[in-house]
């Protein structure tokens, strides 16, 4: 893992008690995990600046950076500590950033899977049968026709996709449906 | 049996009065039109030929269309038919040629029909693809496995085959797989023969 210069500044000052108390160090660390992990409704940083907004908000930045970078490469706590004293920062507190970030890893990995782009996501379907009886173009048809509506996400919005389809095609579509299935279990059990 | 409105009749009476030949020719003339569309060229031969105004020529051929599809959206059997055209007065030499032309067609015309109307993109086929999504730029190393569904849609209104390509995981395709399963039994429930049954 690289570390930019500011970073290692900011974090070298996270561990001078003088800049940082405790208090302050431990909502920190608190509310960069809780954000990442976008649970974060409550707390705002804004509660933290004190006398030292600058510093604090730069502290919190970097040490975001750091927690995202390290969940990114997927490194894991003892990885991280000797990345960070590799850099020089040590102390009690290296520690106990260390062990916060092993402990929400999960959650920030969670949340940064969910960045990129990627096709139309399937939540969810919808289905309708009819049941046609006439139309000015025939006189009588006596068919079901069903409307199929998948729920999809897309960049984060719901979208739908809708068609229709009769029972044949919608017979079709279930044993291909049920073939990826079988499939998707077979390498499920592998 | 047929109702036509009486435009359509006095369009249609044209051809009662001319011989089996001519009607031959327009039986011809409705092919070409059911094949490749209207025809201003072979309108103007025949109305040289009949004598008559060209767009006398392109009523009727549009009235014989029309009688066929009229007929076919009634779903009238070759019996019924026979007795609609007797009833519009042909004779039955006439009557011989329409019959034929009417049960050549029939199947044709019966099929084409419900693709048109009401109707919103309809499912062709559906391609699928398994994979495994293994790093992404803010992921380095992930497994994330994936359906890719790649949906065949006909569109109707511009004839044309649209692609619909989505993704979805695991337990989504396993849910969506159980919820059209239920769809189709529901299509084969008591309930909806009862429903069928008596709109019949």
């Amino acid at each position: 893992m690289e570390l930019s210069e500011s970073t290692v500044k900011s974090l070298s000052s996270l561990q001078n008690p003088k800049i940082i108390n405790d208090v302050i160090f431990g909502n920190l660390i608190d509310i960069a995990v809780l954000q990442l992990c976008e649970k974060s409704e409550e707390k705002y940083i804004a509660q933290l600046y004190g006398s030292k907004p600058d510093v604090v908000k730069e502290i919190f930045g970097n040490l975001s950076s750091v927690l995202i970078d390290a969940a990114r490469l997927d490194l894991d706590g003892e990885t991280l500590s000797v990345a960070l004293s590799n850099a020089n920062i040590t102390g009690p507190r290296v520690k106990k950033l260390c062990d916060t970030y092993l402990s929400n890893k999960e959650g920030i990995q969670a949340s940064l899977s969910r960045i990129g782009n990627s096709l139309p996501h399937i939540v969810d379907v919808n289905w309708k049968l009819d049941y046609c009886v006439k139309s000015n173009i025939e006189d009588y048809i006596g068919s079901q026709l069903y409307t199929i509506q998948f729920s999809t996400i897309n960049q984060g919005q719901p979208e739908v996709m809708k068609f229709a389809c009769t029972t044949q095609q919608l017979q079709e579509l279930v044993y291909k449906l049920k073939d990826a299935v079988r499939h998707v279990e077979k390498v499920a059990n592998v | 049996m047929l109702t036509l409105k009486s435009e359509h009749k006095k369009h249609i009476h044209f051809l009662v009065e001319q011989s089996t030949n001519v009607l031959q020719d327009f039986c011809k003339l409705g092919l070409d039109y059911l094949h490749n569309g209207p025809n201003f060229k072979l309108y103007n031969v025949a109305a040289q030929k009949l004598d008559i105004q060209p767009e006398d020529v392109r009523c009727t051929v549009e009235g014989l269309i029309n009688l066929l599809l009229e007929s076919c959206k009634c779903k009238l059997s070759t019996s019924d038919f026979r007795d609609s055209i007797i009833a519009l007065g042909f004779s039955e030499d006439h009557e011989v040629l329409l019959t034929k032309l009417y049960t050549t067609k029939q199947s044709e015309i019966s099929e084409i029909l419900p693709t048109l109307g009401v109707k919103l993109q309809e499912y062709q086929s559906m391609e699928w693809r398994f994979e495994t999504q293994i790093s992404s730029r803010s992921l380095l190393s992930q497994v994330t496995p994936l359906v890719v569904l790649d949906f065949s849609l006909r569109n109707n209104v511009q004839q044309k085959i649209e692609h619909v390509i989505v993704q979805t995981d695991a337990n989504n395709l396993l849910h969506i797989t159980e919820e059209l399963e239920q769809a189709l039994q529901d299509g084969r429930s008591q309930h909806l023969r009862k429903i069928a049954r008596s709109i019949r």
